[in-house]
């Protein structure tokens, strides 16, 4: 088949358009440069979301013929290897916005203990950046996106002036906080992408509950209308539909010329030619997408002279306990929607107050599913059957309270992706193979994890829904991969400097979570956003100085 | 046939009933919402449908023993919320389960003979609880074990039909508000 190309070379590639990719066209466009992105999917429509269909509709819809949105790619389409014995739980969107039209929306800034925590207890490299460098970039992604918080900083969890007003609580959230608070752990008010006030024209939260399904009218952060819409109307953009990303091609400098990709579609090889290219395809596929970029000059991979691409693949360890507030058993049922997720959050406090701790770094809690839900699992685990177990599920029913911990998991050199030896994919590419599993600080940080929840439960008098202790949840379930082409100073320990730009390869930034040093226990995304803007200033500057 | 007629009154009941002032803002607001869509397509009511992995008896079996997992008491059982045809369809997508099923019915059926001498279904409520309450409480025999089963997908099917989850529990989400109101229990807020 003949490779097709155009033979014009473009200003700027970019690789995705999730909210790592979105940012990067937003961004750069503003500032008049002409830039290209390849999109693995299409445009959803949110029509076929689903957003207002009852769970009860769900299977009658599908009867019917309806279809909703391919939003998750299925695996079979893009398979990837884990090895005997192993698990990792990836979800991936290839489509407009990537996972941004679905993502939970927790938006938390990182602080100092994320960025120097590697230097407090020396395992692993440091962050090249500290709060300071991100901070003015998470101003102003926070008002461009809107975020919802309140007043409630702490050294763990930075603030914002810029947030949205938070929203009610609901009573399982009021009994979460007294009971935390009794025991000395403070939370906060949540700080989450969802619109409480109508901000720069996108509408607000009609507090459906349904963002799992992707939001009908764009009242949460998405990248496909808020960053990448907005990139078309300076008519600098173009986007290249079902183009899935191969590889990423070298001059005779050693420099980037462009991207090799496939028709997702008819499978014809194509080629863009560009100046500069942005790798944001989202960690273990922008991982994938190194790894095979092979040539002369790059054998293991396009600037991959430190041989880190591929290692360090931090995910975060997570487990689930719930319970019943007993002064909300029996008690009236309301609408808890809400913003859909939690409204209140744990911030990390293992730090303080001389506390106590066998391994390193730290864990926060997230509380989605607190209130009466569609999830009613927990009928399966009440004894016995019969007109009292109905009535014991419908008087716990508005009482549950749900902990999610969310810890950070350290990196390490052997979690690893690798592309070399792979089996080849429907493209003739090699696929990925993940190479991952958690280790005794993951396995000590979880028990105290459990332990601290038990203590919240007891302080709240819950009745505890029986969970297996030691029982974490799968690998890659928290959708939080990052740390396979990091940042650092050393161009020895790391791929990519200060700025997301690769030590090896002036010309290619890697801007999505594979470039995070380390995990932390927060939600990645509006560090992405933040990153991604910063990384695309720079090199807006370095274009106008002639450096790329 | 009086199920469905008590059932559709419960539900009918059950619907929140909002103050004309405020009902008109929301109208209003969600009018504005540009895209905002209330539903999905219209679906066309579906035609009585009927079992079709299990056979007539074993599907009289399997109704008798999800309605007295999931009685009728002053609100719609299992019988009324169609729970039966849920888990046959259920099983259909779960194949691997359904042979585990069927023969779980059987010896139930067998464990009712012998101690009864009728089958499941045409004991009484009294001699049903009877049968099934040993199954209840040790899920490491057999039967046990399909019991554990079958009160699972009961319990997963009722509770996301509209009877189970709205006439039922009392949820009413999924839909659109001007504002979020939250708890509003003065003791919590305090």
């Amino acid at each position: 088949m003949q490779v097709q190309t155009s033979g014009n070379v473009e200003e700027v590639v970019i690789i995705g358009t999730g909210a790592a990719g979105g940012m990067a066209a937003w961004n750069l466009t503003r500032q008049g440069v002409n830039v290209v992105m390849l999109d693995a999917g299409r445009k959803f429509d949110r029509s076929e979301f689903w957003t207002h269909v009852k769970p009860w509709e769900i299977q009658q819809r599908l009867d019917a013929g309806q279809k909703r949105a391919p939003i998750v790619l299925d695996r079979d389409e893009q398979p990837y290897l884990v090895p005997l014995g192993r698990d990792f739980d990836l979800t991936r969107v290839w489509g407009r916005g990537g996972k941004t039209n679905i993502w939970g929306r927790v938006s938390l800034r990182y602080s100092d203990l994320d960025f120097a925590g590697p230097e407090m207890d020396g395992w692993e490299i440091p962050w090249p950046i500290r709060y300071k460098d991100i901070s003015p970039y998470y101003d102003k992604v926070d008002q461009l996106i809107g975020v919802c918080g309140g007043d409630d900083d702490s050294d763990s969890l930075p603030g914002s002036k810029y947030f949205l007003p938070p929203p009610a609580l609901r009573c399982g959230e009021h009994v979460i906080k007294r009971a935390a608070k009794s025991i000395g752990i403070e939370t906060v008010h949540i700080r989450r992408a969802v619109l409480t006030k109508t901000h720069n024209g996108h509408p607000k939260c009609h507090y459906c509950g349904a963002c799992g399904s992707g939001c009908d009218v764009g009242a949460f952060f998405n990248s496909s209308d808020y960053l990448i819409e907005p990139a078309f109307a300076t008519g600098k953009l173009r986007v290249i539909d079902n183009a899935v990303a191969a590889r990423i091609l070298v001059d005779d400098r050693g420099l980037a010329s462009g991207v090799q990709y496939f028709d997702r579609n008819t499978k014809q090889e194509n080629r863009v030619l560009a100046k500069r290219v942005v790798v944001a395809a989202s960690c273990i596929d922008s991982t994938r997408i190194l790894l095979n970029s092979t040539s002369e000059k790059y054998p293991n991979g396009i600037g991959n002279s430190s041989d880190v691409i591929g290692c360090y693949l931090s995910e975060q360890i997570r487990i689930h306990i719930r319970g019943f507030a007993p002064d909300l058993i029996g008690s009236k049922v309301y609408n808890d929607d809400g913003i859909g997720g939690e409204h209140i959050y744990l911030p990390r406090f293992n730090h303080r107050d001389g506390r106590k701790r066998d391994y390193m770094r730290g864990f926060g809690v997230q509380f989605w599913n607190s209130g009466a839900q569609t999830d009613l699992s927990y009928a399966r685990s009440l004894p016995g059957f019969g007109a009292d177990f109905k009535k014991a599920v419908k008087t716990r029913y508005p009482a549950m309270l749900a902990l999610h911990p969310f810890g950070e998991t350290i990196p390490k050199k052997e979690n690893r992706v690798t592309t070399q030896g792979s089996p080849l994919d429907r493209y003739g590419v090699p696929i990925a193979r993940i190479d991952y599993s958690i280790g005794e600080n993951e396995r000590r940080m979880a028990r105290d994890m459990y332990n601290t929840m038990l203590e919240i439960m007891h302080a709240a008098k819950a009745e505890i829904v029986p969970a297996d202790k030691g029982q974490l949840d799968s690998n890659g379930s928290a959708i939080h991969e990052h740390g396979t082409c990091r940042m650092g100073l050393d161009p020895k320990r790391s791929a990519l400097n200060a700025f997301n730009q690769m030590h090896d390869v002036k010309n290619v930034f890697v801007v999505d979570g594979s470039a995070f040093t380390t995990a932390s226990e927060k939600n990645p995304t509006l560090t992405i956003l933040a990153l991604s803007w910063r990384a695309t200033d720079y090199m807006a500057q370095e274009m106008k100085r002639g450096n790329i | 046939m009086s199920t469905r007629r008590d059932a559709l009154r419960i539900l009918i009941s059950a619907t929140s009933v909002l103050p004309a002032a405020a009902a008109t803002q929301q109208t209003k607001e969600s009018a504005e919402q540009a895209g905002h869509l209330h539903q999905g397509p219209a679906l066309k009511p579906s035609s009585p449908a009927t079992p079709a992995f299990f056979q007539p008896e074993e599907f009289r079996t399997l109704e008798a023993l999800s309605e007295r997992i999931i009685p009728r008491t002053d609100t719609p059982g299992a019988k009324d919320a169609g729970v039966a045809l849920l888990i046959d369809k259920a099983l259909i997508a779960r194949a691997p389960l359904a042979p585990q099923y069927r023969a779980g019915l059987a010896d139930l059926n067998a464990l009712a003979k012998q101690e009864f001498g009728k089958l499941f279904a045409d004991l009484n409520e009294q001699q049903q609880i009877a049968v099934l309450t040993p199954l209840s409480l040790d899920g490491s025999t057999p039967l046990g074990e399909f019991f554990t089963l079958a009160k699972g997908m009961t319990v997963d099917a009722y509770y996301k039909t509209e009877v189970g989850l709205k006439v039922e529990l009392g949820w009413h989400g999924n839909t659109f508000l001007s504002e979020f109101p939250g708890c509003d229990h003065p003791e919590h807020n305090a």
